[in-house]
């Protein structure tokens, strides 16, 4: 079963995940954009709202299902979902 | 199928809105960059028409492809024809011999060559020949040129074919089907005899006229000829010289300032031309190749200020002078071998304008003459 699970992922990419550099941060298979500005931007993922703060961020690569800004990150947080 | 991707630019006042509208509309953004109030946006070509129509508060403009396609619109008929035309031009020069350069001392084989060459199409502006062509020609002119060339070598330089020559020298008159003695070309004293056929008939020291027979070619045995060769060998004897150098008085010092200028020159096969005018009166030259381009050669030009000033010799330095041009003049008429083994001042005489002087050399010269003979074959029983 866990097999199966693994490729199935593997293949259809069902799993978000969230990539922090430096100065960027990439964010897979989120599933909405709430807000986003210069300073804040939060997304909604499968369980809980990602909060990304910082300063002088920009999209540089926006799809259906990824994201990747660009700025500097100051505090990335979790909202859990009611 | 390649994916099409372009860039598209549009005025925005909040563009965080425009990526939201952007998404919500699914349209992917791959790049995003900000200049100033616009906005450039990497997409899809296909989602173009669908985000002009969609998104009507925003206007955006077509600014060019991105990739391959960037690179099919690049290569235009007309610059893929300029680069096809410019290819063709670069093989063909590279095919075009543009000059023919024969090396050798003697002008007579040098021509002989060249015009020999010619006839098998090898000469200035013409199409180069493959490797085998050269090796047939090259055995062509050998075969033919069999009693005067000894060794041809055609060497490709660039757009230019070098031509290196051996001579064949053949001295006839060594050949083994002839007889011949060796005589004296001057009268002098023998001081050496080296020989390799034939029978010695003098002794060094020995006293010679000219034409005198210094090595027979007929071998003899108590005074009785007993066979006939060609004789052969080198014969060195004293022989003496008197010369006379005038030499002028006044001459012309030249001396180096510390002035130089720089200029170009340009060499073509007949002449040579100066790109700038000199700008000193009195100058040296000094050249230093630059580069070749087809048949011309420019050259770093390198002009010294030279102060000229006139000088007299006195008795002493005139005569010191006189005696290196004497040497000079002597050591020219020299051959491989041939020595000057004394010099002696006979008279010296300082005129008005000139300095005379008299000398008398003794010099050790090869003085090997062939001289051919026929042998009268008696018949039996007469």
């Amino acid at each position: 079963m866990h097999l199966y699970k693994t490729m199935r992922n593997f293949l259809l990419d069902f799993d978000y995940y969230i990539d922090i550099y430096e100065n960027k941060i990439h964010v897979f298979n989120y599933i909405d954009i709430l807000k986003l500005n210069d300073e804040e931007i939060k997304l909604s993922m499968p369980n809980f709202i990602l909060d990304i703060k910082g300063k002088n961020f920009s999209v540089k690569r926006l799809e259906k299902r990824e994201i990747l800004l660009e700025g500097a990150l100051e505090q990335v947080g979790f909202i859990k979902n009611d | 199928m390649i994916e099409r991707f372009c860039i598209v630019k549009a005025k925005v006042r909040n563009k965080d809105k425009l990526l939201v509208k952007l998404y919500k509309n699914n349209i992917s953004v791959y790049d995003c960059q900000e200049q100033g109030d616009y906005l450039f946006l990497k997409i899809k070509y296909r989602d173009l028409k669908n985000l002009q129509k969609k998104i009507v508060t925003t206007k955006f403009r077509y600014v060019k492809d991105e990739g391959v396609y960037h690179l099919k619109n690049l290569i235009t008929p007309l610059k893929v024809m300029i680069i096809v035309l410019f290819l063709v031009l670069v093989n063909f020069f590279s095919q075009v011999i543009i000059e023919v350069d024969v090396i050798h001392s003697n002008k007579d084989i040098r021509e002989l060559i060249k015009n020999t060459l010619e006839e098998y199409g090898v000469k200035s502006f013409s199409i180069r020949k493959d490797f085998t062509e050269l090796e047939q020609i090259k055995k062509e002119i050998l075969n033919n040129y069999k009693d005067k060339l000894e060794w041809l070598e055609i060497e490709r330089q660039g757009m230019k074919y070098i031509i290196r020559i051996e001579e064949r020298i053949i001295n006839n008159l060594t050949n083994d089907s002839k007889y011949c003695h060796i005589v004296a070309s001057k009268s002098g004293i023998i001081s050496s005899i080296q020989s390799t056929k034939g029978e010695i008939i003098v002794q060094n020291g020995d006293y010679v006229n000219e034409n005198d027979r210094l090595i027979s070619g007929e071998i003899k045995y108590n005074e009785e000829i007993k066979d006939n060769v060609c004789a052969q060998g080198n014969v060195y004897a004293e022989v003496w010289y008197t010369t006379n150098v005038h030499l002028p008085k006044k001459y012309q010092s030249h001396k180096r300032t510390r002035k130089k200028r720089y200029n170009l020159l340009l060499k073509t096969d007949k002449k040579k031309y100066k790109i700038f005018k000199s700008r000193l009166k009195n100058y040296e030259t000094e050249e230093k190749k630059l580069f070749t381009i087809f048949n011309f050669t420019f050259y770093l030009l390198k002009e010294y200020e030279i102060n000229i000033q006139e000088k007299e010799y006195n008795i002493d330095d005139g005569l010191k002078k006189a005696l290196e041009l004497a040497d000079e003049k002597m050591n020219i008429k020299l051959k491989n071998n041939e020595s000057i083994k004394s010099r002696n001042v006979l008279k010296k005489s300082l005129n008005d304008s000139t300095i005379e002087i008299e000398l008398f050399y003794v010099v050790i010269e090869n003085i090997t003459k062939y001289e051919e003979y026929d042998v009268i074959m008696e018949e039996e029983g007469s």
